[in-house]
C-alpha cells in the first residue's frame, strides 16, 4: 500500500515538492530480480516542483485500473483459527482454551505462505486436545452431539454429526466423497473403540483438515463479465466465508451459509441484506477488532523486547498493553464516529499493571477500566502499548514511530536504509549525554539520511515525551524535552496535537480503506486508486466503510490465479 | 521424494541380525563394525547436515586465524573453538557479492542461505519495505540437504534460541533462516524441553490416530485436484509434513535400540539453552530421527540483548541498547568484540555436543557436515568482504577438517556449494544471478 508520485496532489503543499524525491517513490521491485528497486535519490528537488502549490502536479500516468486479487487459497490467521474452532464447537466450546495457532499473523501473508511442517503438527495436536476436552466433558459433549451414536455402518447419528460439524468446519456442505470418507473413519474407529470415540476422532480430523485450515476461494466464471475478461466471482459459500471473516473475523453462521446455498448472495439485494444483518450483529465488533489488531500491529507486543533493568515489570504488562491498546482503539472507532477518532480519543483503558505507566491511580483490578486520558495524551499514538511497540528496548526512536505513521497510517512508502549507507550515528559522548532530538539531528544534516528521515523524524519527535515504555517524561538525561514536530508542513506542539492533525490528514481515510481491502482480499493495494479512494466514504465511520468494501467489486470479484488458465 | 534409508528398515535389519542383544546399551556403539565407519551390518552411517546461524556477522579483517592450512589456532574471536581446530575448516577472505539495492541484512541472508537475491511476490509490487515483505528466491541449504541425505521420518529440525527478528508483514527473509520455498519457512522451536518430548518422549503406535491422518491427507489430495499449480505446491508441503507425522504415529517412536539424552530442564541462559538444543541434535542424528538440523541462534539482523554477555550493560547515549543497535552506533569496540567472541563460544558448544556422542570409532561430528555462518561479514557497516564461514565435521569422510582456507575475494556461495557436494550433490552449480557458482572449493573436499 504505497502512494505513487501521482498521488502528490493529494498531499499537503509542503510535501508536494519533496514527494518525488527517491524516498517516497514507486516500488520497482520485481520478483524476477532483474532490476530490483529505485535507488534512493539524495535530497534532489522535484523537477516539477514549481512552487505553485495550488495546481495539481501530474508526475506520471494515472495508475492502471485496479484488478481484484487473484483467486486462491488463504490460510487462517491465528485469530481466525481460534474463532473458527469456537464456531465449529458452538456452545460446546464455551470457556475452552483454544491455542492461537497459525503461520501467518497477517491476512496478506496468509494469502501467500503455506503451512510449515511444525505448524501442521501443532494443528494436529491442538485438534486432538480440543476434541478430547469436548468429549471428556459430558455437558460439552451433549452440547455438540444431540443424539447417541452407535457402532453401526448405517448409524444416523454419526452421519448427521459428520454432516453438521463438517459443514461448520468446511464452511460449506461436505461433498459425497467427504461425507463417505469421514463416516468410514468413524465406522472403523467405532468397531474398535466405540461410537463416542469415533466422533471424537472425527472432530479431531475435521479441525485439522486442509478444508478447514485453508480458506478455499477459487471463484467461478462471472456471468456479468465482459466477453474477453477472464474475470471470476466468488461462488456462494466462498463469498459467505469472505464476508464473515471480514465483518466478524469468524466463520459463517448457519443463516449466512443458508443464504449462500440458496443463491441469495449473487443478487445485490440479497447481498446487501446479509451485509446489513452482519454489521448489526454483535459479532461485528470482533471483525472490527481483527482489523484494528492487524492495522495497529498489536501482536507485535508479543515479541517486542524491553530492557529488564529499566522496565522490570514489562513481562507482566506486555499482554495488558496489547489488550488495552486494542480496547482503546475499538472504543474510539465504535463510539466516537469512526477511524479518525483513533487519534483523538480521550478514553483509555488501564488496569493495575498499566495505570502507573500513565501516572494514574491503580483501579484496583487487573481487569481493564475505562479512564479519561491525562492531559498530555490523546489517541492511540499516545497509548503505552503503541509507544512501547515503536521504540527500542531501552530508548525511544523518533524514526520508528514516524515510520509507522508515515507508512502504515498514511500509506506513504519509505524505503529502508540503502545498502552501503553507514547507519552509525556520530559519537557524541565527548559532549556528554544529549537528547534523542539532538542525536538524530544528523539525519537531517546528511542528505543520504535526510531524504527519508525528514518524513519520519519530525513526526516521531512529537512523541519524545513518552519513553520506550510510553511513560510520560519531561526531561531526558536531565535535559528538557522539546516535543514539537511537524507533519507535512504543519507544525504541532506535542503528541496530543499530532493526533489531531493526523485525524484530519487527507491521506488517512484512503489509507484505512486500502488496509481494509488488503485484509479483506489478502493482497496489498495502492490507496491512490480511485477504486480504493471511493471506499473511504463519509467521515470514516467503520460500518459505512466496511459496508462499502463488502459490496465492492474488489471484494466480490476475482482474477484467475493462473493467467494461462481461462475459466 | 526419496525417503532415503529408512530408520525402520535399518532397525528391522538389525533386529533380524541379532541386534536385540544391544538393547539397553547406549547408542549404537555395539552395532558398528570395528573400524567404526559403518553399522555392524555394513550399512554406512547416514550423512547429516547442520546449519548453525547467528545474526550480525563478525569483525571482518581480524576474525580469521593467522595461519592458513593445517595447524590453525583458535584464538581471538575464535577462542571458543579452541580444541576443535582439527574438526573445523575455516574459510576466510570470501565475499558475498550482494547487489546493494535492498536492505543489506535481507540481501545477505538470502545470499548466504539460498545463493540468490531477495524476491517480492508480485502482489506486493506496490510495497517496498524489504523485511516486511521480501522472501527468499529458493529453498535454503538445509532444505536442499534434506533432499540429498534422505528423510528417516522427520525431514529436518529447526531450533531457535533468541527472539526472532520482528517483521510486520509476510516477509520471511530475515525472520527465518530455514525456507522450504519462497514465503514457506520452517519456524524454529525454542523450548528444548518440547523438542526432547517430541523426539524422545515415548510414543506407542496409534493406528486410530493414524487413520484420522489418512483421512486428512485424502481431504488434502481432493483439494489439490481443484487447485492451480502454485496453490497445489503450497498444499503439498503441508501434506508432506502430515505424511511424516502419519508414519511416526503409525509406527510409534519407542526405540529400544537407541539411548536418549538427559531430559533438559528449563535453561536460564541463551548459551545453556543452545547447548541443550545441540545435545538433542546430536542424539537425534545418532538415533537417525532426522538427518538435518538448523540452529537459528539469532536471526539475521536480530535485535537481541545477550544478557549472558552484557547483563544490561550495553549502553549507548545513556540507554540500554541491543547488540545490533549498539554495533551500528559504536562499531567494533571491546564490548562488540566480546559479543562476537561469545557467538563463537556457543557455536563451539554445538560442535562439542556433536563430538561428545560416540558413533563407530569416532563421534556424530565425524558423520556430519556442519556449516556455521551469518548474514553479513561486518554488522557495523553492513560489509560483505571476509565473510565468516566454518565448515565443521568429517562429513562421513567427505570433508578434510582441520584447515584454514583463505579465498582472496572468491564468492562466499562457493562454500554452500561445497557443503552440498559433501552431501553427495551432483548438480552443476548452486545459486542464481551474480551469486551463482559452479565451483566448489575442492580443497575442502576429500579427494
Amino acid at each position: 500500500m504505497t502512494r505513487r508520485p501521482s498521488a502528490c496532489p493529494r498531499l499537503l503543499p509542503a510535501l508536494v515538492a519533496a514527494c518525488v524525491a527517491g524516498c517516497l517513490g514507486p516500488a520497482a521491485f520485481r520478483v524476477d530480480g532483474d532490476d530490483t528497486g529505485t535507488p534512493v535519490v539524495a535530497d534532489t528537488p522535484a523537477p516539477d516542483a514549481t512552487g505553485d502549490t495550488a495546481a495539481p502536479v501530474d508526475t506520471g500516468p494515472p495508475p492502471p485500473p485496479l484488478r481484484p486479487a487473484p483467486a486462491g487459497l488463504r490460510t487462517l490467521t491465528p485469530a481466525q483459527y481460534v474463532a473458527s474452532v469456537r464456531t465449529v464447537l458452538g456452545a460446546a466450546g464455551d470457556g475452552l482454551e483454544v491455542p492461537s495457532l497459525g503461520a501467518w499473523a497477517t491476512s496478506v501473508g496468509a494469502a501467500q505462505g503455506g503451512i510449515p511442517a511444525g505448524t501442521a503438527v501443532a494443528y494436529e495436536g491442538a485438534a486432538r486436545a480440543v476434541a478430547t476436552a469436548v468429549f471428556d466433558d459430558p455437558d460439552r459433549r451433549a452440547a455438540l452431539v444431540d443424539c447417541t451414536p452407535a457402532a453401526d455402518p448405517a448409524d444416523p447419528c454419526t452421519a448427521a454429526f459428520v454432516a453438521q460439524v463438517g459443514r461448520r468446519a468446511f464452511r460449506r456442505a461436505l461433498d459425497e466423497a467427504e461425507q463417505a470418507r469421514w463416516v468410514a473413519v468413524a465406522e472403523a474407529v467405532a468397531a474398535e473403540a466405540g461410537a463416542w470415540e469415533a466422533l471424537r476422532l472425527v472432530l479431531s480430523g475435521l479441525l485439522q483438515s486442509p478444508s478447514f485450515l485453508y480458506r478455499v476461494e477459487l471463484g467461478e466464471p462471472d456471468p456479468t463479465a465482459p466477453p474477453d475478461a477472464p474475470r471470476l466471482r466468488y461462488a456462494d459459500t466462498e463469498l459467505a466465508t469472505r464476508l464473515s471473516y471480514l465483518l466478524w473475523g469468524d466463520a459463517p453462521d448457519e443463516a449466512l451459509l443458508d443464504a449462500a446455498e440458496a443463491g441469495l448472495l449473487a443478487d445485490p439485494t440479497g447481498l446487501e441484506a446479509q451485509v446489513d444483518r452482519m454489521l448489526a450483529d454483535p459479532r461485528a465488533a470482533h471483525g472490527l477488532e481483527a482489523f484494528l489488531r492487524e492495522l495497529l500491529q498489536v501482536d507485535g507486543l508479543q515479541i517486542v523486547e524491553k530492557d529488564e533493568a529499566l522496565f522490570p515489570d514489562f513481562p507482566q504488562q506486555r499482554e495488558a498493553l496489547a489488550d488495552q491498546l486494542l480496547q482503546t482503539a475499538l472504543a474510539a472507532v465504535r463510539e466516537q464516529g469512526g477511524f479518525r477518532a483513533l487519534f483523538t480519543t480521550r478514553t483509555l483503558f488501564v488496569d493495575d499493571r498499566t495505570a502507573p505507566l500513565y501516572g494514574l491511580p491503580s483501579p484496583g483490578s487487573i481487569l481493564p477500566s475505562r479512564v479519561t486520558a491525562p492531559a498530555e495524551r490523546a489517541g492511540v499514538l499516545t497509548t503505552a502499548g503503541f509507544l512501547a511497540l515503536h521504540a527500542y528496548p531501552g530508548k525511544t526512536s523518533p524514526a520508528l514511530r514516524g515510520l509507522f505513521v508515515r507508512k502504515t497510517l498514511l500509506c506513504h512508502a519509505i524505503k529502508p536504509p540503502p545498502a552501503g549507507v553507514v547507519t552509525v550515528l556520530p559519537d557524541r559522548t565527548d559532549q556528554g549525554l544529549v537528547t534523542t532530538r539532538e542525536l538524530v539531528a544528523v539525519h537531517q544534516d546528511t542528505p543520504a539520511c535526510g531524504a527519508c528521515h525528514r518524513y519520519m523524524d519530525p513526526i516521531g519527535l512529537g512523541l519524545e515525551q513518552f519513553d520506550a515504555l510510553g511513560r510520560y517524561r519531561q526531561t531526558e538525561h536531565g535535559l528538557p524535552i522539546d516535543p514539537s514536530g511537524e507533519l507535512d508542513g504543519i507544525a504541532f506542539a506535542d503528541g496530543a496535537a499530532l493526533g489531531g492533525l493526523l485525524a484530519q490528514h487527507p491521506a488517512l481515510l484512503p489509507c484505512v480503506a486500502a488496509h481494509l481491502v488488503a485484509q479483506a482480499g489478502g493482497f496489498t493495494v495502492d490507496d491512490a486508486h480511485p477504486e480504493v479512494e471511493a471506499l473511504a466514504v463519509g467521515q470514516g465511520g467503520a460500518a459505512a466503510m466496511l459496508r462499502a468494501v463488502a459490496l465492492s467489486d474488489l471484494f466480490r470479484l476475482a482474477w484467475p490465479a493462473d493467467p494461462e488458465v481461462t475459466p | 521424494m526419496s525417503r532415503g534409508l529408512s530408520r525402520r528398515t535399518f532397525l528391522r535389519g538389525a533386529l533380524a541380525g541379532g541386534g536385540l542383544a544391544t538393547v539397553g546399551l547406549p547408542l549404537l556403539d555395539a552395532m558398528t563394525n570395528l573400524g567404526g565407519t559403518a553399522h555392524a551390518d555394513g550399512t554406512p552411517f547416514p550423512q547429516r547436515f547442520a546449519l548453525w546461524f547467528w545474526g550480525n556477522g563478525t569483525h571482518p579483517g581480524s576474525w580469521a586465524p593467522a595461519t592458513t592450512g593445517t595447524g590453525w589456532q583458535a584464538t581471538g574471536l575464535l577462542a571458543g573453538l579452541a580444541g576443535l581446530e582439527d574438526q573445523i575448516q575455516v574459510v576466510s577472505g570470501s565475499k558475498l557479492a550482494t547487489k546493494g539495492v535492498n536492505n543489506p541484512h535481507v540481501e545477505g541472508a538470502c545470499g548466504i542461505l539460498t545463493g540468490g537475491n531477495p524476491v517480492l511476490h508480485p502482489d506486493y509490487a506496490s510495497t517496498n519495505n524489504d523485511w516486511d515483505y521480501m522472501t527468499v528466491p529458493a529453498p535454503s541449504l538445509d532444505e536442499l540437504a534434506a533432499d540429498l541425505v534422505g528423510n528417516p521420518g522427520r525431514r529436518s529440525l529447526t531450533l531457535g534460541v533468541t527472539a526472532l527478528h520482528g517483521v510486520n508483514g509476510p516477509g520471511t527473509a530475515v525472520r527465518y533462516t530455514s525456507h522450504r520455498a519462497p514465503y514457506v519457512y520452517n519456524a524454529p522451536v525454542f523450548d528444548p524441553v518440547a523438542v526432547f518430548d517430541e523426539l524422545f518422549g515415548p510414543r506407542p503406535p496409534d493406528a486410530l490416530r493414524a487413520s484420522v491422518l489418512d483421512a486428512v491427507l485424502e481431504d488434502g489430495r481432493a483439494l489439490q485436484a481443484r487447485l492451480g499449480a502454485e496453490d497445489r505446491a503450497r498444499v503439498e508441503l503441508h501434506l508432506e509434513a502430515l505424511r511424516d507425522l502419519e508414519l511416526r504415529v503409525r509406527e510409534g517412536t519407542v526405540d529400544q535400540t537407541c539411548a536418549s539424552p538427559t531430559a533438559p530442564v528449563s535453561a536460564a541462559s541463551y548459551r545453556e539453552k543452545a547447548r541443550q538444543h545441540a545435545q538433542l541434535v546430536a542424539y537425534a542424528f545418532a538415533c537417525d530421527l532426522t538427518r538435518v538440523a538448523t540452529m537459528e541462534f539469532s536471526s539475521p539482523a536480530s535485535h537481541v540483548f545477550y544478557p549472558d554477555v552484557y547483563g544490561s550493560q550495553l549502553v549507548y547515549n545513556g540507554s540500554p541498547t541491543s547488540f545490533h543497535e549498539y554495533e551500528h552506533n559504536v562499531g567494533y569496540d571491546s564490548s562488540v568484540l566480546t559479543g562476537l567472541a561469545y557467538f563463537h563460544d556457543v557455536f563451539g558448544d554445538f560442535l562439542r555436543e556433536l563430538r561428545a556422542v560416540p558413533e563407530g570409532g569416532g563421534s556424530v561430528l565425524d558423520h556430519a557436515v556442519v556449516l556455521g555462518t551469518s548474514e553479513v561479514a561486518g554488522g557495523a557497516g553492513h560489509t560483505f568482504e571476509d565473510f565468516p564461514l566454518f565448515v565443521a565435521g568429517g562429513g562421513n569422510g567427505r570433508l578434510r577438517p582441520g584447515r584454514h582456507v583463505r579465498l582472496n575475494g572468491g564468492l562466499a556461495t562457493r562454500v554452500g556449494l561445497t557443503c552440498l557436494r559433501a552431501l553427495g550433490d551432483t548438480r552443476s552449480g548452486w545459486g542464481s544471478e551474480q551469486l551463482a557458482t559452479t565451483s566448489e572449493i575442492s580443497s575442502l573436499l576429500a579427494p
